[in-house]
């Protein structure tokens, strides 16, 4: 193998392709990138390719010249470190030599001891799109799950307990796509309409490992194209780009959480007497303020809302450090006056992800569950309060 | 109580937080929702808490299915109180299987309630026959009595009977189709199978069943068709021995416009009335009722409330419910003291209970100058809730109608408001004498209504 690259296209695709690839492992293939130089008549690509068991990655860039086609297996971390050192670099040149890489520049040369290229579990393809086992499949646009997946990932659970799963659930049901996180103290919702979807189309429900979507979501931020969505009953595959006829820019295999998501739809409140509207960007501030004396002891914000004057007081109060009071006005309120404790990071999350100027919050009282939502229908967002 | 059945020891323990929220949750619900309680809760066993939900285990289906539809909501509301997390409650069968998440079949058939057995059922000289009956018909379903038709007023315990032979046959027959639907579920089931063109698919699951029961079959009364449909429906099963289990608010012969074939077959089986139970079968009703609850009932609490009611059971039960509510909200013990309170005897609310609800409205609307579908709205500002809690007790104290029926004027508030409400207005006449007075002119407007 031997190609010409770009410096730039290759390191943008080897720093994604190497966070696939597992860290510690008693394989050290899978610690790997594999490397694979074709040539269609004048065109040639280089394809980078990672898995560590669970997820896989193949990654296409044009932005080379293949001289001699071949492939190469070498760790990801150290070509990742290399192509990022040579930064003076127009271009770098890559040789493959039985299990050794040659990664050359002007003034440097490397050589990279590596494995035999097959010993990498296979990595799928496009053409596992139309393998037995993956029953849905539906075309989105990237633009609006990078969306989705940024209104979500960020509620799902850190570490693993008994209160939440980890993953995302992605639901199909006809034209609608729901994502739903939780790490059992908020909840964050996310709908999208499917392009071209019939109310027919079989429903589809799964639950995508967080590792998985923020990969995804890395890849979607790029460029604006269709991603192709296939689930199974273990597995989900995403092709981003190419469409039909051309092969995909990228491809992104995942196995599922296996487990029960808890039912969402009952998670979220529909008894809620209390309505405040909100401009978004003063209550972002509003909390953020408030939140700077809470430490760890007393995490918690305190809402008092007062109706009859449209205002909303927040404070808080860390012991032996002080207290805060900020005012906020509300653009609407309806029902009693209410007080709630929140966690305010939870709040500040929600805010940072919706687009609309203007929030609603809805409470019952101060032990049930709130509930936010942005002035359009495409998130919803439920937060458990604290006790202050 | 407690005790873990022989068949679930082998079963993982669950671990100690499952237990500690579980015991927790209970708790909440006898705080929260004491009307929803039942003994039986007691044995329901929290098996794993695991990716956000509590699962739980049932002694059988029909708890199980109870707890989904009518306690769900209370379970998830008091898991999320007592955990501050987002968690579910999920209620396993037996054999730690949930139950269908869309039931295709129970969607439609009617929920059966656990409490519903033939141990639970109190005889009495009103109900004997019938009671006997569904039992022989229960042990030896299609040989004894069929049809097995049982009618009688409102309340008396045809639904109960129906359930318990339900719940036995069940029991002993666990691979029995059972079809448990209301004559309206019938109906409506033959009209969109004839709209749609499905009649193969009605009648084949109508006919294939193993046992028919059909609750309120007086419903087919001018139903032309749908009599028809029935009638060959009935044959077909009577004809492969398949019992039928009817009943019905009066005999068949006095059901208006049913066909005579149908009034003829009816009568092929036994048919037995169900009628108003005595002072001691109500004692003893009561009593059971309160022990399902789990209530104790003070000395000569039973006596008085069997005195007080004397029409139907389901009386009784709203009785005991706001018995109930009423010990929960105070704190205090069901003893007589508390039901003389809650339960007026029947003369004293003669006396009393004579205005209707629109002169109550009236009285307040005129009074306060706010509007009635102000006071239906959802609306909590104090100028439209003063006057609508007015409206609650002024109904408690001058209508008959109950609890529920109140909340129903008001824009279909629930009883535990309008129980709610009434009593924070009896407790202002007490504190405020300027609001008692108020109170007062607002009484003699009302009189003033019903005396015309």
């Amino acid at each position: 193998m031997r190609v010409v690259c770009d410096r730039g296209a290759l390191l943008d695709a080897v720093n994604v392709v190497s966070s696939v690839a597992a860290s510690r492992t008693p394989k050290p293939q899978l610690t790997c990138v594999k490397l694979s130089a074709s040539r269609d008549g004048d065109a040639g690509e280089l394809t980078l390719s990672a898995t560590d068991g669970e997820i896989g990655l193949r990654l296409r860039t044009a932005r080379v010249d293949v001289q001699d086609v071949g492939e190469a297996l070498v760790p990801a971390d150290k070509l990742k470190q290399i192509v990022a050192a040579e930064d003076h670099e127009p271009t770098l040149t890559l040789e493959a030599q039985d299990r050794t890489l040659h990664v050359k520049g002007v003034d440097a040369s490397y050589t990279l001891l590596g494995y035999d290229p097959g010993d990498l579990p296979r990595v799928p393809d496009r053409s596992d799109f139309g393998a037995e086992g993956l029953r849905t499949r539906f075309d989105f646009p990237s633009d609006m799950l990078g969306d989705m997946i940024g209104m979500t990932l960020f509620a799902t659970a850190r570490e693993t307990t008994r209160y939440a799963i980890n993953g995302v659930l992605m639901r199909r049901r006809g034209k609608t796509l729901e994502m739903v996180a939780t790490d059992g103290r908020r909840l964050a919702l996310a709908r999208g309409t499917v392009p071209g979807a019939g109310k027919d189309d079989a429903d589809v429900s799964c639950i995508v490992p967080t590792k998985a979507l923020s990969l995804l979501q890395r890849l979607v931020d790029s460029e604006d194209e269709s991603v192709t969505v296939a689930v199974g009953d273990h597995k989900a595959l995403f092709a981003l780009g190419g469409g039909e006829d051309g092969a995909p820019r990228a491809v992104l295999s995942t196995t599922l959480v296996d487990g029960q998501f808890p039912p969402y739809e009952e998670a979220i409140p529909s008894d809620q007497t209390v309505k405040a509207t909100f401009e978004k960007d003063l209550l972002h501030s509003a909390v953020r303020r408030a939140a700077l004396l809470t430490n760890e002891e007393s995490k918690g914000v305190r809402l008092a809302f007062r109706g009859e004057h449209r205002q909303l007081e927040l404070s808080s109060h860390a012991p032996e450090m002080g207290e805060a009071r900020v005012n906020v006005e509300l653009k609407g309120y309806d029902g009693a006056d209410v007080e709630i404790g929140f966690n305010p990071g939870f709040i500040t999350d929600a805010l940072r992800v919706m687009h609309d100027a203007e929030v609603t919050m809805e409470l019952k009282d101060g032990r049930h569950a709130g509930l936010i939502r942005s002035s359009g229908n495409g998130f919803l967002y439920v937060v458990m309060p604290v006790t202050i | 109580m407690g005790i873990i059945p022989t068949s679930q020891e082998n079963s993982r323990t669950p671990s100690a937080e499952a237990q500690q929220l579980w015991a927790k949750i209970l708790d909440t619900v006898r705080a929260d929702h004491p009307t929803i309680v039942r003994l039986w809760f007691e044995d329901l066993w929290p098996q794993d808490l695991d990716s956000g939900s509590l699962r739980v285990r049932c002694n059988d289906e029909f708890q199980r299915d109870h707890m989904e539809r009518q306690c769900g909501k209370a379970f998830n509301e008091a898991a999320r109180l007592a955990s501050g997390r987002l968690v579910h409650v999920q209620f396993l069968g037996p054999n730690g299987r949930a139950g269908p998440s869309t039931p295709p079949r129970s969607a439609r058939q009617l929920a059966i309630n656990p409490d519903n057995t033939f141990e639970n059922f109190v005889m009495g000289p009103g109900n004997r026959l019938a009671h006997a009956a569904a039992q022989a018909v229960a042990e030896e379903p299609g040989k004894r009595y069929n049809p097995l038709f049982i009618h009688g007023d409102v309340g008396l315990g045809k639904t109960h009977l129906l359930q318990a032979i339900c719940i036995r046959i069940m029991s002993q027959h666990p691979d029995w189709v059972i079809e448990y639907v209301s004559c309206d579920e019938f109906t409506s089931q033959f009209m969109e199978a004839v709209q749609a063109g499905r009649m193969s698919d009605f009648r084949h699951e109508f006919r294939q069943v193993d046992m028919l029961v059909i609750d309120d079959v007086h419903f087919l009364a001018k139903r032309d068709r749908t009599q028809e449909e029935f009638f060959h429906t009935f044959n077909a099963l009577y004809q492969t021995n398949r019992q039928i289990v009817l009943s019905s608010d009066a005999p068949p012969e006095d059901i208006p416009d049913l066909e005579d074939r149908l009034v003829s077959r009816f009568k092929w089986g036994l048919v037995t009335a169900v009628e108003a139970p005595d002072y001691e079968t109500r004692i003893a009703i009561v009593q059971t009722k309160a022990r399902l609850r789990g209530i104790v009932l003070g000395e000569g609490v039973a006596e008085h409330v069997a005195a007080c009611i004397d029409s139907n059971i389901r009386e009784l039960e709203g009785a005991i419910t706001n018995l109930q509510i009423r010990a929960a909200v105070d704190g205090r013990p069901v003893d007589l003291a508390l039901a003389r309170e809650t339960i007026a005897a029947p003369q004293r609310e003669d006396a009393q209970a004579s205005a209707t609800m629109q002169a109550v409205l009236d009285a307040a609307i005129a009074f306060y100058g706010v509007k009635l579908s102000d006071l239906q709205a959802k609306k909590k500002t104090r100028s439209i809730a003063r006057p609508r809690q007015v409206v609650m007790y002024l109904a408690r104290k001058h209508t008959r109608h109950s609890l529920e029926e109140i909340g129903g004027y008001l824009g279909g508030r629930d009883h535990t408001t309008v129980m709610h409400g009434a009593g924070k207005v009896a407790e202002l006449i007490t504190s405020d004498p300027s609001f008692a007075a108020e109170i007062e002119r607002l009484e003699a407007r009302i009189a003033g209504d019903a005396r015309g």
